[in-house]
């Protein structure tokens, strides 16, 4: 076991009050022990809270340890700041693991940070971030959402979960502190699930790399559902797994994994895992797969999971409305033939026609090129600053 | 006579600076610099057009001035070679062929002159004119693709020549400035790319594949090379200027206060290194201190510097060049200074990038290895190599000269681009 952590170690990273809840609630799983636990907020009474050792208050000259006040800005100039220590922070991981909520601060405006820093390590990383209730209002949504558009083009994987799923599965008379203790135990759970993806002796190979075919750079909505049980619950075990799993809050039910894009299922268990065990686990979640749902599966065995099984499924829906994400620097990523890449563009192009362009909100300006021969590429002049014909909002301090 | 053609003289009339450097060819015949002058041009050039040539003009006279007082020797007059650039420059490949009907079907001297001649036929407008050309390379019956086709058995030869080509009457603006410094004789312009090309690369990238970038204060030009011949170059009309202004522009700072930061790279670099929040900034208004993020500043210097390499690299990709640049790319010009550029290169292109600075620099003036003086010390080279030519033509009579046959192969002078006769003014 030693020796598969130090061939594989996997980081998570809580960012932001919610991360660090999360995170709280996954170090206290046994299931989570071989996982390397860090934490980062720009609130340092938060960050007092959680158990890890492994953790930093951003930017504590500029903040104060105050935390960022909601302002995604703020959240991003606190980390951005701190992409030593972030380094540090992830140095030889295999992959990074990276969850808060959306919506607030420091992990809206942080997460991209991040993700940019784990790129330059090439560590992989997965985001599992939270999306505000309804109930927390618009601007938070919208904040949330800004959040998912910069942090799509440089995270490898981007699974967002709506914490509105939670209360459609509990019911009504749930305390409000347990409910939010549960949506924060199912984050725990789905990062354990989702870490079991790329753990060693998979048996039937489903890892990252299929993962990230996936989800790479495809606007997305993903659900995630775990479900464990035990010998105790006797021979069937793997069907009550696999009926918790279906009961999960943030699966949102069967019908999400009828109806997915893509659907991940991996089934964990401890050296007892028997074989006609995984064939009927893997078959009934076969059958719930709707026919157009790429299925991908897989089962791996670790002694942490002595006598108990564990069933993850991960749907993906591509938000089919959204045109591919077109980051700045993401087409590197592939080289596609000449032809292909021709067919991309065009594709591209022509859903920009469809969509009713926003209104700037900065004006456009040539400064000192004001008076000068202007230079015109592809219909773009390029005297104007890139910022502003790429529309991003530049922060010029105080 | 003879003495005096050794001298050479290069000038560059860029966007930040007006550059003057006098260059001789010692006994072993490596170019020694001997004189140099230098003035800040204060805004006579913008975009690497002459914009106002009464402020030019007196730029110009200081710098040669300097050049002249620098060193002891005359500016020979007859060896004046000048940088042009700006976005008209542009460039056509042209082809021409040649059926080989010898007996022995070998490619002679005569038949690679005949194909390169029909090349030239030039489509240029009346407007246009061509600056410098040269040989990109040879195919034989269609498929061999050769540096040298002489001696070689074919039934066709094609050859392939690159002329980079301005408008006539901006390309003359220049000539016509450094009339009035007092230079009668004929000028000979060079495209800037080509010149940097000349003072950066060494032979071996020249053999293997290399793309030169050289970015400066008004036009970043480029040029991509393979196998000795000019496979595409261009001029994008975006220098440092624009990340400067950008800067301005995006945090309400005044134009001068951000070349200087950007000048400034030992307090850019230890900000980013000190992993510093902000940077303090005095003066910007009224003498208030403002804090401006890192972040911020980094931001706006990516996102153009990206978009200047990234336009480049969708050029090249387009006619499938990148994946003959076996020696990478080398960025020159006062933005290679700059010190994210490389990497922003580096990760646009995902080649090895390296920084040009002028080759084989030696003389009394040795403060001109960075990568600033990449262009007119590249014009020296060129000068040089140019002056070679003409020595080993001094032997054959003027019609000869004129009708010349192909040069001797052999000549060192091929080991850099081989120049055309296109070039050489008699």
């Amino acid at each position: 076991m030693e020796k598969q952590m130090a061939d594989s170690k996997v980081t998570v990273c809580g960012i932001g009050n919610s991360g660090i809840k999360i995170i709280s609630r996954l170090s206290a799983l046994k299931e989570a022990s071989w996982l390397s636990v860090s934490a980062i907020d720009t609130d340092e009474s938060s960050l007092e809270r959680c158990a890890t050792d492994n953790k930093f208050t951003a930017a504590t000259e500029w903040r104060n340890g105050k935390g960022c006040g909601g302002d995604m800005l703020n959240g991003q100039r606190a980390l951005a700041r701190e992409r030593s220590k972030i380094n540090d922070m992830l140095k030889d991981s295999s992959l990074l693991i990276v969850t808060g909520g959306l919506g607030g601060g420091t992990a809206t405006g942080g997460a991209p940070i991040i993700a940019s820093v784990a790129k330059h390590a090439k560590i992989p990383s997965i985001f599992i971030m939270t999306m505000p209730f309804a109930l927390e209002g618009h601007s938070k949504r919208r904040v949330a959402e800004e959040g998912v558009r910069e942090l799509l083009p440089v995270a490898d994987v981007l699974l967002c979960l709506p914490n509105d799923l939670l209360f459609s599965s509990l019911p009504t008379d749930t305390p409000v502190a347990a409910a939010f203790e549960q949506a924060d135990m199912e984050v725990a759970r789905a990062i354990i699930g989702v870490s079991e993806l790329i753990r060693c002796n998979n048996l039937i190979s489903a890892d990252f790399s299929d993962l990230r075919a996936v989800l790479h750079e495809k606007k997305s909505s993903c659900s995630i559902g775990v479900g464990s049980a035990s010998i105790d619950d006797g021979l069937n075990r793997c069907h009550i797994a696999l009926e918790k799993m279906l009961c999960s809050p943030f699966l949102g039910g069967v019908s999400q994994m009828n109806t997915a894009d893509a659907l991940f299922i991996t089934l964990t268990g401890g050296a007892d895992l028997q074989i006609g065990e995984m064939k009927k686990a893997l078959e009934a979640a076969e059958r719930l797969a709707g026919k157009k749902t790429r299925l991908i599966a897989g089962t791996n065995t670790d002694p942490a999971y002595e006598g108990m099984v564990q069933l993850t499924a991960i749907t993906v829906h591509y938000d089919k409305s959204a045109p591919l994400a077109t980051p700045a620097d993401s087409g590197k990523d592939f080289i596609f033939p000449k032809s292909q890449f021709k067919g991309r563009e065009a594709k591209e192009k022509k859903a920009a026609e469809l969509k009713q362009g926003e209104l700037p909100l900065q004006s456009v300006s040539k400064g000192i090129f004001i008076n000068t021969t202007p230079s015109i590429y592809e219909g773009k002049d390029l005297d104007i600053p890139t910022f502003q014909r790429e529309m991003i909002i530049i922060d010029k301090g105080n | 006579m003879f003495q005096q053609r050794n001298v050479i003289t290069g000038i560059e009339i860029g966007t930040s600076k007006i550059c003057v450097l006098i260059g001789e060819a010692d006994k072993n015949g490596n170019m020694v610099i001997v004189g140099h002058g230098e003035a800040p041009s204060e805004g006579a050039v913008v975009k690497g057009e002459i914009a106002d040539m009464d402020v030019a003009l007196d730029a110009l006279t200081k710098a040669v001035d300097d050049a002249d007082r620098s060193s002891d020797k005359e500016i020979d007059k007859d060896n004046i070679f000048v940088a042009v650039t700006g976005s008209n420059i542009s460039f056509y490949q042209g082809v021409g062929t040649v059926l080989v009907r010898t007996e022995d079907r070998k490619i002679t001297e005569e038949h690679v002159n005949e194909a390169i001649q029909s090349a030239q036929n030039n489509p240029l407008s009346s407007e246009q004119t061509a600056i410098n050309s040269f040989d990109s390379y040879f195919l034989l019956d269609g498929v061999r693709r050769l540096r040298n086709p002489i001696e070689q058995v074919a039934d066709k030869l094609e050859a392939y020549i690159h002329v980079i080509y301005g408008d006539r009457n901006r390309i003359r603006n220049f000539e016509e400035l450094l009339h009035d410094v007092g230079f009668d004789e004929e000028i000979t312009p060079v495209f800037s790319g080509v010149a940097s090309a000349y003072g950066v690369l060494t032979d071996e990238e020249k053999a293997n594949g290399v793309l030169i970038v050289e970015m400066g204060a008004g036009t970043t030009e480029y040029l991509a090379i393979h196998n000795y011949g000019i496979l595409y170059s261009g001029v994008l009309p975006v220098g440092f200027e624009h990340v400067a202004n950008d800067l301005s522009i995006g945090l309400d700072l005044h134009i001068s206060v951000c070349r200087k930061l950007l000048l400034d790279n030992k307090l850019f670099q230890a900000r980013m290194d000190d992993g510093k929040a902000f940077i303090d900034i005095s003066g910007a208004t009224a003498g208030i201190s403002r804090k401006i993020p890192m972040n911020s500043i980094e931001k706006i210097i990516d996102l153009r510097m990206r978009e200047v390499f990234k336009i480049i690299y969708h050029k090249l990709n387009e006619v499938n060049i990148l994946h003959s640049l076996s020696s990478g790319a080398v960025i020159s010009g006062g933005a290679a200074l700059f010190p994210r550029t490389i990497d922003i290169m580096r990760n646009v292109f995902e080649l090895p990038v390296r920084l040009g600075k002028p080759v084989d620099v030696s003389g009394a003036v040795t403060h001109i290895g960075t990568p600033r003086y990449s262009t007119v010390w590249g014009l020296l080279k060129y000068g040089d190599d140019l002056r070679r030519v003409m020595n080993t033509r001094e032997n054959k009579s003027i019609w000869e000269r004129v009708m010349g046959g192909f040069d001797n192969v052999s000549l060192p002078f091929m080991k850099t681009f081989s120049s055309l006769r296109g070039s050489i003014k008699f």
